[in-house]
């Protein structure tokens, strides 16, 4: 038995976690109550995240062969990849990323696409546009004394970790205003005023007066949703009017950083990008997670190749022609960028199948023809 | 057998040196290695710094020096890994109080073999939240945290050695008046030695370079008879105004905890109004009960519950309500919960008073003896 050190893969607030390991295999969390951002505490997603991806674990390559899958060894499958991606003009290959790859991958993949002359390439933001804002709170802890904080999206619920800055800040007599979707959530019963909305556009070309009333240097937006790119200018906007801080939580834990290294992809560029191309490859993110899996299913009907390079195995593959296993978190070191941009570096936790082709080594083997 | 006060020291220079007194823990866990008395040692190690202590498993003798010397800044619980990991093995373990009482609980409920653990207390006065205690010596020292090589709680002061070989200290009494210092639970802790283990090691009591021991099973006596024979320990008997002080610490220790248990429990412990708050944010995530030592349903019935749905906070009288009726009269009080609850609930509270009130009602004094609590079914598990 041995505890270790990690990062949370789960969201990305960049909360600490020790996995404990034996015979190098995850069975366990231990609280790694050192780590500044959540001093030992996880929600539940970051707790099972081992668990699930355990489960969901493969170790070889699946291929489509008459609309099923079946499995395939590693050197043929990264020769077929390779002799299809030789085949095509450079413009008509297309590749998107999650924020779930290190900066190291991210780096990689991009120096990858360069040397490929692939343009179509990107990381998808759920609408959120690359950050580099002067806005941004630069620790957590500026969340705890802050003497306003308005939310929109449940934070409580998707980013505990940032929902216990919300209620440490409640306890030192914050006030909390928020705006979301639903009727309630665990966020909106923790609001001193809550927003009922339709549409998050349509509210912050609206703006309540009596929110912006309450905002000034001291205070902090926060919001974890957009639906599109320029909703985050809006509120940048909204932010300058009062000198208030931003606190955009990404969805990714390398989000963040992996925006750094490709373009970021909203949902317009995403369907464009899918309609532009004839080959894609997938990394490690189940897309139709993004916008419905009808709707993206007949977008990806349509194209020659699909590529899917994930961790754990998708619950919709049928579209996918191949379907290769990568590293998990836990088997492999980098750094990951956290929402508020701090990186931070994670070692190796337990071995790889050393079958297992890394990402930087099936983009290798691709280069290689 | 009728417990028995001995100095002990290693004979080993080096585990002198490293050690937080006489270095005879990390001497006796080597012998229990290097004998095959046991096939592994659980202690408390740093990881990075003194701030980041975690517990490590040991099979070579080689390695146990690494994990010498105390450290005051963490809040760690060995019962589950024990129960959970490593039941298959005879293994020698280092506990605080609250680790000890962790496992006499799960030992009533045959999580494991005792037979098989070499049971090591050490006396404790508190830990301190490793986030909290740096930004306290910032604030308080006026040091910067990563200079400091050293911590130490002694004559009511936490103590730490910097880098460049000074001392500073701080009363206790002036830190947590301001809302530092120990956690809220080691502020409450009624145990300072851990006198349900086989042998208690501590400093009150001990002359310089010495370890206090308290013997408190047959088995911890022959192992500390084997440790000396072996040459590993050496042992002189303490004077009785030595075994007086020890004494009188501990009892002003127990006088100081009265007074935050009153402050908890009674005074300042929260109004309904407040738990409805509480419970507002609780966002369900299991961690109260994942790190409770004591909560070991096989079928967890809160789980049963469950319901998926995120648009509200769980109903307290049926979550809270079926773990307060499923382990609160074994609550030991260790603030595991709080340390890792995300939406900073005072959970021990709740369970600490009513195990309190059950102790008032039917004498079941959680952590020690044999006997399970009175009200207990197993068909709870
Ligand atoms: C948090 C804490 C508070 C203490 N408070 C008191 C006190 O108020 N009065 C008193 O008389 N004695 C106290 N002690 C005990 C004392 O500090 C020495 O640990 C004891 O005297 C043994 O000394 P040694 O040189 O023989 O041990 P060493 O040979 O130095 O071995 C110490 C052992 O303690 C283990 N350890 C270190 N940190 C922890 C931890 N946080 N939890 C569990 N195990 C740990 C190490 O792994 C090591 O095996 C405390 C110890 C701790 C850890
Ligand atoms: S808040 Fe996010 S980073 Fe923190 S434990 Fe939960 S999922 Fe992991
Ligand atoms: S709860 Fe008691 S035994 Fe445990 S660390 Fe705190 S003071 Fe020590
Ligand atoms: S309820 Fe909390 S304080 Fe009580 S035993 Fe469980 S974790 Fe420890
Ligand atoms: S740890 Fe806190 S938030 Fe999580 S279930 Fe327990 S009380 Fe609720």
């Amino acid at each position: 038995m041995l505890i270790k050190h990690s990062i949370c893969p789960s969201c990305s607030v960049g909360c600490g976690i020790n996995l404990i390991c034996i015979d190098n295999e995850v069975v366990g969390t231990y609280p790694y109550k050192k780590h500044p951002i959540n001093e030992g505490k996880n929600c539940s997603n970051g707790k099972n995240y081992y668990k699930i991806n355990k489960k969901n674990s493969f170790k070889t390559p699946l291929k489509n062969s008459g609309n099923k899958l079946i499995e395939f060894d590693w050197d043929r499958t990264v020769g077929s990849i390779s002799e299809i991606i030789s085949s095509y003009h450079s413009d008509e290959i297309g590749i998107i990323s999650s924020g779930k790859i290190t900066n190291e991958e991210a780096t990689f993949l991009k120096n990858f696409a360069k040397k490929k002359g692939i343009r179509k390439i990107g990381v998808y933001s759920h609408n959120f546009p690359k950050i580099s804002t002067e806005k941004l709170i630069s620790n957590y802890d500026e969340l705890n004394n802050a003497p306003f904080l308005f939310i929109i999206g449940d934070i409580f619920v998707k980013n505990p970790l940032i929902g216990r800055r919300i209620a440490i800040a409640s306890d030192n007599g914050s006030k909390i205003f928020s705006a979301d979707y639903s009727d309630t959530s665990i966020t909106s019963i923790n609001s001193d005023n809550y927003f009922k909305i339709s549409s998050i556009t349509e509210f912050l070309n609206n703006f309540p007066k009596e929110i912006e009333n309450e905002l000034n240097k001291d205070s902090v937006i926060i919001f974890n949703q957009l639906e599109d790119k320029e909703d985050f200018e809006k509120i940048e906007k909204i932010s300058n009017n009062n000198d208030s801080k931003i606190l955009p939580v990404l969805s990714d834990p390398n989000s963040y950083g992996t925006m750094e290294y490709l373009p970021t992809l909203d949902k317009n560029d995403l369907i464009d990008l899918i309609d532009g191309v004839k080959v894609l490859i997938i990394i490690n993110s189940d897309i139709g997670d993004y916008f419905g899996h009808a709707e993206i299913n007949s977008k990806l009907k349509k194209l020659d190749e699909i590529m899917f390079l994930t961790e754990s195995l998708p619950e919709y593959m049928s579209n996918f022609d191949y379907v290769l296993p990568i590293p998990q978190m836990s088997e492999k070191s980098g750094t990951l960028t956290n929402t508020i941009g701090k990186s931070q570096s994670f070692e190796k936790v337990v071995r790889k199948d050393e079958s297992v082709f890394s990402i930087e080594k099936i983009f290798n083997e691709i280069l290689k023809d | 057998m009728d417990s028995e006060f001995l100095e002990i020291k290693s004979k080993d220079d080096e585990v002198c040196k490293l050690g937080e007194c006489g270095g005879s823990v990390t001497s006796i866990l080597k012998y229990l290695l290097e004998s095959k008395l046991v096939d592994k040692v659980l202690t408390i190690g740093k990881y990075d710094d003194i701030y980041d202590g975690v517990p490590v498993l040991i099979e070579n003798p080689k390695d146990v020096n690494k994990t010498a010397g105390s450290l005051h800044c963490a809040p760690t619980m060995i019962g589950d890994l024990v129960s959970k990991f490593l039941n298959d093995f005879k293994v020698g373990v280092v506990v605080k109080p609250c680790d000890s009482m962790a496992l006499n609980e799960l030992e009533k409920r045959k999580r494991f073999d005792r037979d098989n653990l070499y049971i090591i207390g050490l006396n404790c006065g508190g830990t301190l939240m490793p986030h909290p205690a740096q930004k306290m010596f910032e604030l308080f020292y006026d040091v910067n945290p990563e200079d400091i090589l050293k911590e130490e709680i002694d004559k009511g002061q936490i103590i730490i050695e910097l880098k460049d070989g000074t001392e500073k200290g701080v009363k206790i009494d002036d830190l947590e008046d301001k809302g530092w210092g120990r956690r809220e639970n080691c502020q409450r802790c009624e145990i300072m030695i851990p006198r349900n283990t086989d042998l208690v090691c501590g400093n009150w009591g001990a002359d310089d370079g010495w370890t206090f021991v308290e013997i408190i099973t047959e088995k911890g006596k022959e192992l500390i008879q084997a440790g000396i024979k072996a040459g590993v320990i050496e042992s002189k008997s303490p004077k009785q105004e030595q075994i007086e002080k020890r004494a009188k610490l501990e009892k002003i220790m127990i006088n100081l905890m009265k007074k935050f248990e009153t402050k908890h429990l009674e005074t300042e412990y929260p109004s309904l109004e407040e738990w409805d708050k509480y419970w507002n944010r609780c966002i369900e995530c299991y961690g109260c009960r994942d790190v409770c030592p004591i909560c070991w349903c096989r079928e967890c019935e809160i789980e049963k519950l469950n319901k998926e749905n995120h648009s509200k906070s769980p109903d307290p009288l049926t979550f809270q309500g079926v773990k307060l009726s499923h382990m609160s009269y074994s609550c030991i009080n260790c603030g595991q919960c709080d340390d890792v609850c995300p939406m900073e609930i005072p959970l021990s509270k709740l369970f600490y008073k009513l195990q309190k009130k059950y102790r008032k009602k039917t004498g079941y004094n959680a952590g020690f003896g044999e006997e399970l609590p009175p009200l207990y079914s197993p068909e709870m598990e």
